[in-house]
């Protein structure tokens, strides 16, 4: 019963956007049915998808990829360019590129995802919470967030990583959680305190429906559309910040393979000369979060039923 | 500050003297040219550097940065011209047991406000740098005069060296507690051993927060250190010595990163920089003949911890050795800037430079072989190395040879550089280790002693060995130089042969210089003879 | 609203001291797994121990509790606390004042996020309206590929691309160049210019702007969407209010409410890309002095600059959520 503003809404946008369509019309499906039905057709959804599918194949069974030993690796060949059986050249130790670039996405889709999907979790939580009930539930939440948010990311890294004594993947990742949460907690509380005022959630409330239910039923499909898109972000940034914590010298433990490390590894010969050092890492890294953010787009424009 | 900021780190011992000393044998010759018959006076320019611990006292100057300005401001007793002492503010430097020294000075010296640089300039200068409380950074360089002792702990008995003693305005006699024959060489650290005046003594405050230090060298502080940005000097016109400077003007720009130097270089703002070594084809190509490449005074090493049980069997400590492609690192690493080290003394230090390794050329066949018969190595090898000094690349290079010699993995432990002497200081490293050492004045024992004795503050090895000790303190105290070069080389061959450290490479320095100014020369380690520089107007 | 500003003014208490306390804890944990930060000072060369114990005492890291991991060392605190109640912030291991070296380059670093926000603002909003209102036609397309550009090439790498290609060739180019205003040389300049405070940090504030840029434009177009499609857009549209009027007036005010959130949450974050930026166009700023800091163990410093990074950051957030009330009035306080 409270869902029929939206539904409302939904069904009138649809004729004023596209026309009353027979295949798009079909009262009988489900909101998620309707969205899968119009992503499969999708080609912006499908090309990245396929993108990121084979992307995380590379991440789990990289020997689908390529028959070279990444670490097999002749210094005499240091920084030498493309050649055939070597597309991308080689790197600074003499390693194949095409074969270290297949290999380094394990670490990098690994950070990526986990990070992403940990500040979503906390961010969308505590956001959320704090918005919701405000009082001392949002003041708790948005101090401890000031706290975390003053505090340079760089500080607490170099200290927490020598403190574990670990630069493992898992560290690095923890690591970025902990002070990676309040960007999307910031996000998400102020979408929040605006979807939680919109006429159709005062009417669910009117009508007796719970928290919970408002909270998932409501206020969390219209308010988090800023928080997907800061999050395809977000996984880009994750692996740039990679690269970068290893430029400041507190990055993945060698001799790691990954794309941070390549990248980081090569910019300084890159710029001096070898550009090729930077090409195919940055490439992939750059294919990879574009097919995020499209996939990231399709699938918020599917499931957004104001946008149909 | 990041990563590649060579400068940062480049703590350590220092690079003091004049390459031109050929002691190895080789020609060191930089110089830029036959030039010096047009020599034009005045003008200024500009060379980079990075931004100084400190410039007073001088005493608390124990960096490269800070000494390529101090050098400037300070004129130091003795100096090195080819292989020869000479003597600058001394008139001589004299002893006949290598124990009781006599220091004469000239007195026509006086400091940029007049004051003379008389006995009490360093005497005064000295006790300051040995006085515990004061925490002067070249406080080690006193250690072996007599008194020392008494003046460290948290209420010294003593505020004086009772080994420094006056005997005329310009005369006076240090007393060290054993013999060292290499005591005129260690003066050329102008840094530790400089002249203060009264007035800045009186006001150490005033002197060092002015920005202003009142030093007796060939150029004085135009204006107050501008941090992080610039040092200006200016040539003092009423400068006594025969080095006098040619330019009015010299601007030290400060950088935080050396390669962006170069691009500052590439865009017509800086005359003399040192590119990084990705940058030395590019730097070739755009500074055409005007560059110079020399032999420095660094000596990169890996350290191998012999309380490390693997490492405690000599076979394992050569094979490693033996398995290590040096001049294919020193190619594609280090853009050709370096020699493979065939032992532990620079060669640009007289006696140094020899080969005496019978362990350092490439022979993964022997190495296998050696480890073999020692039993092998562990699963997994742990590198260690400091961060932010671009190092990190030739380690991970020689963990991938040696995987691929011995079929071991590796792992590199990378510590910020605070943590990393820590935990070489407790003995808390588990496998071979990288550092490096400049020296701060051109004698072997400068190589020798601070590294390998036993207990030192740079053995980090835990290496011990009386025999080699015994053949050092022989140099020492040897009447005469060729007889302590030859002791100082016996106790090298001992060392080598226990291999506590795997030499890597002797480095070169790199630098090229703008149009604007010709005579650039490279004085010995990592100093551009500031003075001798003109500028073409 | 004049109570809830008041009421976040006291809330700012805790929020410091539970900031000083965390910042304390991280250096002092620093000190007590990392070892004492004076040895450092010396290099390779260690003095006799009594020396490092006399400057340890100089610079209170002597406390025996600093010898304890784990111990989060009250009793500093509660003295750090009083010293800086008394206006004293100590001073660096090289007797620098902080307030001193902070003077010094928080007007470097102030300007350079100054244009750096006013860059990400002004061109992400921009690009983001474009991408919006022309939805899956070919701008909005550029649009993304243009910011996936900018947020997967990590910022060591974008500050070196552009300043080789804009400060040494563009640079040197308009060196030659007489008919060219000089201006034009010190915005093109490879390095920060003392001379020209302003000039010379364009482009490094650009670059420093680039990353967050992506991500405003990118918010700017999804707020722009939905609203678009929202009721009260409709309604002024069949009011007969114009395309230009509708979209500047009604959609693009309630679409930068999460931009003005990211914005305002954006200022630590660009001191944390300063670090990088600062290095590579050798700006003096409050970046290179935290990483300096940190890197060496100069905890006075650490502290008293975080916990200023701290004050302007909370300042900022406060005024953001008062934005909040001015740019969305359904947005009750109570």
């Amino acid at each position: 019963m409270t869902e029929r503003p939206m539904e409302a809404v939904a069904q009138e946008q649809r004729e004023v956007q596209d026309g009353p369509g027979p295949e798009d019309a079909q009262p009988g499906r489900s909101l998620w049915g309707d969205a899968v039905h119009e992503l499969i057709r999708n080609p912006l959804f499908i090309a990245p998808l396929l993108v990121v599918l084979a992307i995380v194949s590379m991440a789990i069974v990289p020997q689908l990829w390529t028959s070279v030993d990444p670490q097999a690796c002749q210094l005499a060949d240091s920084k030498q360019g493309p050649s055939p059986g070597h597309p991308f050249g080689f790197t600074v130790y003499g390693c194949d590129m095409y074969s270290q670039v297949v290999y380094g996405a394990r670490p990098d889709i690994i950070i990526a995802v986990v990070c992403t999907v940990g500040t979503m979790a906390i961010g969308v939580a505590l956001g959320t919470l704090a918005a919701y009930f405000g009082g001392w539930v949002d003041v708790l939440i948005s101090r401890l967030t000031d706290i975390f948010f003053g505090l340079p990311f760089i500080l607490a890294a170099l200290i927490l990583l020598s403190i574990v004594g670990s630069h493992s993947i898992w560290a690095l990742s923890a690591m970025l959680i902990l002070f990676g949460w309040t960007q999307m907690t910031r996000i998400m509380r102020g979408s929040v305190l605006e979807t939680k005022n919109r006429d159709y959630i005062e009417a669910a409330r009117a009508l007796g429906a719970k928290s919970p239910r408002i909270i998932f039923r409501h206020v969390l499909p219209n308010a988090i559309a800023p928080a997907i898109v800061i999050s395809t972000i977000a996984l880009g940034t994750f692996v740039s910040a990679e690269a970068s914590l290893t430029y400041l010298g507190v990055g993945l433990e060698r001799p790691t393979i990954s794309w941070g490390v390549l990248i980081s590894g090569g910019q300084e010969w890159a710029v001096a000369g070898h550009p090729h050092l930077l090409i195919a890492p940055c490439a992939f890294l750059i294919v990879t979060v574009l097919s995020f953010i499209l996939l990231g787009d399709a699938l918020r424009d599917a499931l957004d039923p104001k946008l149909r | 500050m990041l990563k590649r900021s060579r400068f940062v780190v480049a703590l350590a011992g220092l690079a003091l003297l004049a390459s031109a000393c050929g002691g190895g044998g080789d020609d060191t010759d930089t110089s830029s040219g036959d030039s010096a018959g047009t020599t034009n006076e005045g003008g200024s320019f500009s060379i980079a550097i990075g931004e100084p611990h400190n410039l007073f006292p001088p005493q608390n100057c124990y960096a490269s940065e800070c000494s390529a300005v101090v050098n400037q401001l300070y004129t130091g007793l003795v100096e090195m011209e080819g292989d020869e002492l000479q003597y600058r503010v001394a008139e001589s430097v004299e002893s006949d047991d290598q124990i009781h020294w006599t220091i004469t000075l000239k007195d026509n010296w006086k400091f940029h406000n007049g004051e003379p640089v008389n006995a009490d300039a360093f005497i005064r200068a000295w006790n300051y740098a040995a006085y515990g409380p004061n925490a002067q950074n070249t406080t080690s360089f006193f250690s072996n005069i007599e008194g020392y002792d008494a003046m460290q702990g948290d209420n010294p008995k003593a505020k004086e060296l009772s080994g420094l003693k006056k005997v005329s305005d310009y005369e006076f006699e240090v007393t060290l507690t054993q013999p060292f024959s290499q005591f005129p060489y260690s003066l050329l650290y102008t840094p530790a051993f400089a002249p203060i005046s009264q007035d800045c003594l009186d006001n150490v405050k005033a002197c060092n927060e002015g920005e202003k230090p009142l030093g007796n060298g060939p150029y004085t502080m135009a204006e107050p250190w501008a941090h992080n940005d610039h040092i200006t000097l200016d040539k003092w016109a009423d400068y006594p010595g025969d080095d006098a400077a040619h330019a009015d003007q010299v601007n030290f720009q400060i950088y935080q990163q050396l390669e962006t130097a170069f691009r500052d270089y590439q865009a017509g703002n800086l005359d003399i920089v040192s590119p990084v070594p990705s940058q030395v084809p590019q730097a070739k190509q755009a500074a055409g003949d005007r560059v110079i490449q020399t032999e420095s005074s660094s000596f990169t090493y890996i350290g191998l911890p012999l309380y490390v049980d693997y490492l405690k069997d000599p076979k394992i400590r050569h094979a490693l050795s033996l398995a290590i492609d040096r001049q294919t690192i020193i190619d594609n690493l280090l853009s050709g800037l370096g020699k493979p080290a065939q032992s532990v003394v620079s060669p640009v230090v007289p006696g140094g430079g020899g080969d005496h390794c019978d362990y350092c050329e490439y022979d993964p066949e022997k190495a296998k072989q050696l480890v073999k018969e020692a039993g092998g190595l562990p699963d997994t090898v742990t590198l260690w190395v400091n961060s932010g000094a671009g190092n990190d690349e030739w380690v991970q290079a020689v963990g991938n040879m040696w995987r691929d010699t011995f079929g071991v993995d590796f792992k590199i432990k990378t510590l910020q550089f605070p943590e990393y002497l820590d935990t070489g200081n407790k003995h808390g490293f588990t496998g071979p280790y990288r550092l490096g050492w400049l020296m701060d004045y051109p004698s072997m024992y400068n190589y020798l002693q601070p590294i390998y004795f036993t207990d030192v503050p740079n053995n980090y090895m835990g290496y011990s060995n009386k025999e080699f000790e015994q053949l050092v303190r022989e140099g020492s105290a040897a009447s005469s130089q060729d007889e302590a070069l030859a002791k100082y080389t016996e106790a090298e061959e001992i060392l080598i042969e226990d291999m506590p450290v795997i030499p890597m490479y002797y480095g070169e320095a790199f630098y090229i210089y703008s149009e604007n100014v010709d005579n650039v020369e490279y004085d010995a380690l990592n100093r551009i003879d500031v003075s001798k520089v003109t500028v073409n107007q | 609203m004049g109570r809830y500003v008041l009421r976040r003014l006291l809330q700012f208490i805790p929020v410091l001291i539970g900031t000083l306390f965390l910042i304390h804890y991280l250096t002092t944990l620093g000190i007590q797994f990392t070892g004492n930060p004076v040895r450092a000072l010396f290099g390779v060369r260690q003095p006799p121990d009594s020396v490092i114990a006399a400057v340890s005492a100089k610079y209170h890291l002597n406390d025996p509790c600093l010898q304890q991991p784990g111990n989060p060392c009250f009793g500093l605190f509660v003295d750090r606390l009083a010293s800086y109640a008394r206006g004293d912030f100590g001073s660096d291991f090289r007797d620098q004042s902080v307030l001193d070296l902070l003077s010094r380059r928080w007007p470097v670093t102030g300007r350079l996020t100054l244009i750096a926000i006013v860059f990400e603002a002004v061109f992400g909003i921009l690009l983001g309206v474009l991408a919006g209102i022309k939805k899956d036609r070919f701008a909005d397309q550029g649009v993304k590929v243009l910011t996936v550009l900018l947020i997967s090439v990590p910022v060591f790498v974008l500050g070196v691309l552009v300043q080789l290609a804009l400060g040494v060739y563009v640079g040197n180019w308009i060196g030659g160049k007489e008919w060219l205003p000089d201006w034009t040389g010190e915005v093109f300049s490879v390095t920060f210019q003392g001379d020209h405070p302003w000039l010379s940090l364009i482009i490094p504030g650009m670059v420093l702007g680039a990353l967050s840029l992506a991500s405003i434009a990118r918010l700017t177009r999804t707020g722009l969407i939905e609203n678009l499609s929202s009721d009260y857009v409709r309604t002024a549209q069949a009011k007969g209010l114009t395309r230009k009027r509708v979209i500047g007036v009604h959609a693009l005010r309630n679409s930068l409410i999460p931009v003005a959130t990211y914005i305002g949450a954006d200022f630590g974050f660009l001191i944390g890309g300063a670090i990088i930026t600062e290095g590579i166009f050798n700006i003096p700023g409050v970046g290179g002095l935290v990483y300096q800091s940190i890197i060496g163990g100069v905890v006075p410093v650490t502290v008293a600059v975080v916990t200023i990074l701290v004050l302007i950051f909370l300042s900022f957030n406060l005024l953001v959520d008062i934005l909040y009330a001015v740019l969305d009035p359904r947005i009750r306080y109570d």
